[in-house]
């Protein structure tokens, strides 16, 4: 076969030309270090790498996201621990107020302390974060939740939103909690009681605590009101001082037969039990409520607490009566409060524990996606280097092999 | 006496291919040349009773080494091979636009829905709000700047296919030339061919093919030439140029048209060429890569956009702003207007309104009428999406065509016709139309400063498949088109090596007969100078002879 000389020179050149540009593009890999330098290098790993680097992002972006969760987390159970603190310290002072040998002047200076807890507590309900945004509004960041009026009393101002922050793919975390979670509610699912005392009562009768017995007992959860009268349950043709209890299920009220009143009696109200002592008169009342329907606005407790406090009840066996059933209600109220708040710390905790647990999973998961990128994208040095050498080597002997066969395969030169 | 003539005849064959040798190394390297070498045969005997004495060799003729099947071989080999060149040039910018995932959009798609989510975790924090709109803004840019970046070059194909035009024109012409040329040669020395202008008339042909896959037929000496399926370029002596024109559907667009006779003696007119009847050459290249790449990198992109900004626009709109007033538009986009035919007799016109973008496609649609039936025909598939009087397009519920509303206006004439290019601008549309941070409507219609539940559904929005009926999400439509663009890159440059084996190969091919070999040109130099040393020597034996017989009489 015929070689023309031109094409003997075309095909050298197109040789060294398409060694060269191998060799170009190895230079491009290991100058910026990637394997692909173009998509059209590995389309489908281009592709690939562009949705791994999102989800790679995405990733981080939740590592973000719990560290703001975390955040307002913790500055909610630093709040709250205060709180609680508040709560106890409140709890020990009215115990102390109930030891009966107070004086108008100890209620009174009582009651200085107690405005003093008031003033903290609403001072931590309106605690507010980094942006100045208020902790316990719900949604209205830049609504105060807690607002005194000109009458003193405290009013709720936020709305129900809870706020919610994505820590995860699928993982979307309440970032903190509502006001009225924490500051006037009794823990879900919690059956204790209060009991209250009918505020004209007359006699000098007080309830102790409400307690339940038996959790399963079939009056559980219900409402109850005991209320005393004149009635002649013998028949000797003289009253006595009876007692009736009428239930209340939520839909239907019943009214047990009238009881003779004994001064201490334990009063069994079906899995309810209390007990009465003192000298009721007929007309007077107390209310069991459950803690769940009953009114437990910490602010309200405190404020009813005071203005009883700081009234003179000194040598009046019917005040003194009335304030050791007020104080025994604010204990049963401060302590359903106080139970509540460390539910809700509990769930913080519980939280927050959680994101440590996201935090170690994500970061797991990060590697695991940084590797893969790495996989599709990233130069295997040791095989760049050696491919290096190798074209090198290839690109020299190709010039050598040229020049070789071009200087001795003419007879023009050879005859020079 | 005889002698003398056959020295004579010897040393005028030498002479002939010793020229002949001399213009073999003078081209060996001219594009183009075939070796030639001259035909020599005996110059015969003169009959005598003795016999035929040999009266020398005679040079018939200077032949060129040329097959034209080999030719024909290389040439088209050479114009697929020049196609591929042109398609590569224009798709390896796409693939160097896209090779960087540092920069570009991908990078801003993820930093947008990131600042989105750091909205959604501090709804009320103000640098976080602006943030996003920063980012939003940088999204916007980065998807402008892509189109931007594919409109150049759609405008540089244009100009391109405009340049190219012209040089086929030219080459066209000068073939003409050559042609005649060959055919006042050929009288002059008549039954000897001009293989120089052969050479040279070829040579135009390999250049005409790099520019554009021409079809030669021979008539006589002529060469007449026509292009994709049976466009005359040259017949005869007349030359029907081909010519740029902007679409008569889409005016931003050049396409090529030819001239072809009207009947009427010396009038043409311009027909319009598909884009796909035009193959081989660079010409050929350009327009394949423009109607299989860019227009459907173009459409992808904006199909993108749109998904953006319609999704976003919807969800926003659920939510409420700091002020508590319901969620604005964030982004800004254009519901597309089709248009029209440069030779409709009406102006109705046609418009869309985007409904549904999870239903949109990235192809383009023509809509015909024919005097009482609207066709819309999905482009370039030429798939058929609906045929009716339109009534119920605009009906309620209306008729959507892949998620579009489509507004009839006006009343057709027959035959009017329209192109909807529903995503092919939406890249250059997009725009932001929110500034103000506190309009970011992060909260659900609950409101509230601290209310980041319409945020988290806007974050969402990145993975969800909210493009392709459901099979893609943003991202995912980005690295769609990162992979198309890669695959026909890579596609592209695994068949430009192939053919540039064919090239080789078939060159080879070529040179094996055509090609000049200084070796074997160096020993014809020899063989021939010894023949004419010979055939000189013969003349000095005759006067040998000549001298002995005259020392003879003295």
């Amino acid at each position: 076969m015929r070689i023309s000389t031109s094409l003997m020179y075309q095909t050298g050149l197109g040789t060294l030309s398409s060694q060269q540009s191998d060799l170009m593009h190895l230079f491009q890999q290991i100058g910026t270090g990637r394997r692909l330098v173009t998509p059209s290098d590995d389309p489908l790993a281009a592709a690939q790498s562009i949705n791994t680097a999102q989800t790679l992002a995405m990733n981080k972006r939740y590592a973000d996201n719990r560290a703001v969760a975390n955040q307002n987390l913790g500055i909610e159970e630093n709040t709250l621990s205060s709180v609680t603190e508040a709560l106890r310290d409140i709890k020990t002072r009215v115990i102390e107020a109930g030891n009966g040998t107070y004086s108008d002047a100890d209620r009174q200076s009582l009651a200085d302390v107690l405005k003093n807890y008031r003033e903290s507590l609403l001072g931590y309900a309106n605690a507010t974060d980094g942006n100045g945004q208020y902790l316990f509004s719900g949604y209205k960041g830049d609504t105060q939740p807690y607002v005194q009026a000109a009458d003193g009393s405290i009013a709720w101002n936020g709305d129900s939103g809870q706020r919610t922050i994505q820590v995860d793919q699928t993982r979307r975390m309440a970032s903190g909690d509502v006001g009225t979670d924490i500051f006037s509610r009794a823990t879900p699912g919690a059956n204790g009681y209060v009991t209250q005392a009918g505020p004209g009562n007359a006699g000098t009768a007080v309830a102790g605590t409400t307690s339940v017995i038996d959790p399963s007992g079939p009056n559980v959860g219900d409402s109850f009101s005991i209320s005393f009268s004149n009635a002649d349950l013998d028949g000797d043709g003289t009253d006595e001082l009876a007692y009736t209890v009428t239930i209340d299920d939520g839909t239907t009220q019943t009214s047990l037969p009238p009881q003779a009143y004994v001064d201490g009696a334990r009063i069994d109200l079906g899995g309810v039990r209390l007990s009465i002592g003192g000298a009721p008169k007929a007309g007077d009342y107390f209310d069991v409520e459950p803690a769940q329907s009953a009114d437990v606005d910490m602010f309200g407790t405190l404020d009813a607490l005071i203005d009883m406090l700081e009234t003179p009840v000194d040598g009046d066996p019917v005040a003194q009566a009335r304030i050791a059933n007020l104080l025994s209600t604010a204990n049963q109220k401060i302590t359903i409060n106080h139970d509540n708040v460390l539910t809700v710390r509990s769930s913080i905790g519980a939280r927050m524990d959680e994101l440590d647990k996201l935090d170690a999973n994500g970061a797991q998961r990060g590697l695991g996606y940084e590797a893969q990128l790495s996989r599709l994208q990233d130069l295997d040095w040791y095989q760049a280097t050696a491919d290096l050498q190798l074209r090198q080597t290839a690109l020299q002997a190709a010039a050598m092999a040229f020049q070789t066969i071009q200087m001795n395969t003419s007879l023009f030169l050879r005859n020079q | 006496m005889n002698l003398y003539n056959l020295g004579l005849s010897g040393l005028n064959a030498a002479q002939a291919r010793l020229n002949t040798t001399g213009h073999n190394i003078n081209n060996v390297d001219t594009d183009g040349y075939n070796r030639q070498s001259v035909v020599v045969s005996t110059a015969g005997g003169t009959g005598t009773v003795n016999g035929f004495f040999g009266r020398g060799v005679m040079v018939d003729a200077v032949r060129r080494s040329y097959d034209g099947f080999l030719y024909r071989q290389m040439v088209s080999a050479q114009s697929d091979g020049a196609s591929m060149v042109a398609y590569g040039n224009q798709i390896s910018q796409l693939d160097n636009l896209l090779a960087d995932d540092t920069v570009g959009i991908s990078p801003a798609l993820k930093n947008f829905f990131d600042s989105v989510q750091a909205v959604a975790s501090s709804p009320a924090d103000p640098a976080g709000r602006q943030e996003l709109i920063g980012q939003a803004s940088n999204l916007v840019t980065q998807i402008n700047e892509a189109n931007r970046f594919l409109n150049d070059q759609r405008n540089d194909i244009n100009n391109q296919i405009g340049t190219t035009v012209e040089q086929i024109n030219s080459y066209v012409q000068r073939i003409n030339d050559l042609n005649r040329q060959i055919s006042a040669a050929k009288a002059s020395a008549p039954g000897q061919p001009p293989n120089d202008l052969y050479d040279q008339r070829d040579q135009m042909v390999t250049e005409l093919n790099q520019l554009i896959s021409v079809d030669v037929t021979e008539q006589g000496d002529t060469f007449n030439l026509s292009v994709g399926t049976g466009q005359v370029l040259l017949s005869g002596q007349q030359v029907f140029p081909l010519r740029a024109v902007p679409s008569s559907s889409d005016p931003s667009r050049t396409v090529v048209a030819f001239t072809a006779p009207t009947g009427q003696p010396g009038k043409t007119m311009e027909v319009e060429l598909d884009d796909s009847v035009l193959r081989g050459g660079r010409l050929g290249g350009l327009l394949e890569y423009r109607r299989t790449a860019l227009d459907s990198v173009q459409n992808d992109l904006g199909r993108m956009a749109i998904g953006l900004a319609k999704a976003f626009n919807d969800q926003h709109a659920q939510g409420v702003d700091l002020n508590g007033a319901a969620g604005d538009d964030f982004f800004s986009y254009v519901e597309p207007t089709a248009m029209r035919d440069a030779g409709n007799q009406s102006a109705a016109g046609v418009s869309a309104t985007f409904v549904d973008t999870n239903r949109l496609t990235s192809s383009d649609y023509r809509i015909e009428f024919d005097g009482a039936n609207y066709t819309i025909t999905r482009v370039p598939e030429n798939t058929r999406v609906y045929t009716g009087d339109g009534a119920d397009l605009g009906g309620a519920p209306p008729t959507l065509i892949d998620g579009m509303q489509i507004n009839l206006s006006g009343t057709p004439a027959a035959g009017d016709s329209w192109l909807l290019q529903p995503t092919r601008n939406a890249g250059r549309d997009l725009g932001l139309a929110i500034g103000d941070p506190a309009k970011i409507a992060a909260a659900d219609a609950d409101g509230g400063s601290a209310n980041g539940n319409n945020a988290l559904e806007l974050a969402g929005l990145q993975t969800a498949k909210i493009l392709g009926r459901g099979t893609m999400s943003l991202n995912e439509a980005f690295s769609q088109l990162v992979d198309n663009v890669g695959v026909q890159a890579q596609q592209n440059a695994t068949a430009s090596k192939a053919q540039a084996n064919l090239i080789q190969q078939t060159t080879a091919a070529q040179q094996a007969l055509s090609g000049v070999n200084l070796n074997e040109e160096e020993i014809n130099l020899q063989r021939y100078t010894e023949q004419f040393a010979a055939a000189a020597r013969l003349i000095d034996v005759g006067t040998q002879l000549f001298d002995t017989i005259l020392g003879l009489k003295a």
